[in-house]
């Protein structure tokens, strides 16, 4: 309920554009551990904020733009993703597992995302990104 | 003297207190099954569910092959249940003395379960001073709802070294990944971890 209410509120004034920061009050936003040198679970949470108020990414995009940025402020430049990992059936939240590479992967078969590219892609698709990360 | 009015507001907001507390137990520690069935606060099994097991157990499908499996209940959120069967899986290649595992699979084996609810009706009845009674309350209610319960399985592959694996691989250490998490979910060192062979 009280999800519906602030989701209310802030459609009214803002649209409800998804949080893109460090996770703080209410659940909203990213976080990621180490698990083991250059493997990161990568965490995005979207709160509780009810479907018909969304607009913008989608918090697996959000997710990705992580990784990408992690990989980025890491001194890393790839990065591929664990695909055992499953979609979480949390409403709202997405986990990635992710490897870091300065060097494209030469594996067949196995898909690297070019860190640079997924954060100017996502940031160009949506513009107030940018102002997030000031 | 309480109105009639206030004491259907007071049941009703005592029946709607009883019905969440019985809807939010605590979320399934991290514990072995056989331990977890005698936690306090776990609560009772829901009807159909007294033999459902909650927390970690292990099964060994070969010596290095181990199907690693957490079980939630509703309140347990779905990453923590993840989190949980990784940090198992961490915990199991310590006890047995491999430093690395990989996680081969992962299985969602989260079922749903729909549980229904009457709430019986209450009705209160008031006389004036001039005899004439009126009657109100609330009917009997039923409510249906479906809850998910979290299952999941890691297959993982227990390793002595990285260096027969491609570089693409999800290679984890194990102490790592049980310090990390450990750390996110502020849960203790356990004292001691055997060496290999000590509980062979």
């Amino acid at each position: 309920m009280r999800g519906v209410a602030a989701g209310l509120f802030c459609a009214a004034l803002t649209g409800c554009l998804p949080h893109y920061g460090p996770i703080g009050d209410g659940d909203v936003g990213y976080r990621e551990i180490e698990l083991t040198p250059r493997i990161y679970q990568v965490e995005y949470l979207d709160g509780e904020r009810p479907f018909f108020v969304r607009r913008g990414p989608h918090y697996e995009e959000l997710a990705l733009l992580r990784s990408a940025d992690l990989t980025r402020e890491l001194g890393f430049r790839f990065f591929i993703v664990d695909p055992t990992a499953l979609p979480s059936a949390s409403r709202g939240a997405r986990q990635l597992i992710v490897k870091l590479f300065r060097d494209a992967p030469s594996a067949q078969g196995v898909e690297a995302f070019d860190a640079e590219e997924i954060s100017r892609e996502l940031r160009a698709r949506y513009p107030y990104l940018e102002a997030s990360d000031r | 003297m309480r109105s009639p009015r206030r004491i259907l507001t007071a049941a009703r907001a005592t029946s709607l207190a009883l019905a969440l507390a019985s809807c939010s137990s605590p979320a399934t520690p991290y514990v072995p099954v056989d331990i977890s069935l005698d936690l306090p606060g776990v609560g009772p099994r829901p009807a159909g569910l007294e033999q459902a097991r909650f927390g970690y157990t292990e099964y060994e499908i070969s010596p290095t092959i181990v199907r690693v499996r957490f079980s939630g209940n509703p309140s347990t959120d779905e990453a923590r249940a993840v989190d949980f069967a990784l940090l198992r899986s961490a915990e199991v290649a310590l006890e047995r003395g491999y430093p690395f595992f990989v996680v081969r699979d992962r299985i969602d084996a989260s079922f749903l379960r729909t549980y229904t609810r009457t709430t019986p009706g209450s009705w209160f009845t008031t006389c004036d001073s001039n005899g004439r009674c009126t009657t109100a309350g609330t009917p009997p209610t039923t409510t249906t709802h479906v809850r998910r319960w979290p299952v999941h399985d890691h297959l993982i592959e227990l390793l002595e070294e990285t260096s027969g694996e491609d570089e693409t691989s999800f290679v984890l250490d194990a102490r790592f990944v049980q310090l990390a998490l450990r750390r996110k979910y502020g849960l203790l060192m356990p004292l001691t971890t055997p060496e290999r062979g000590a509980i062979e």
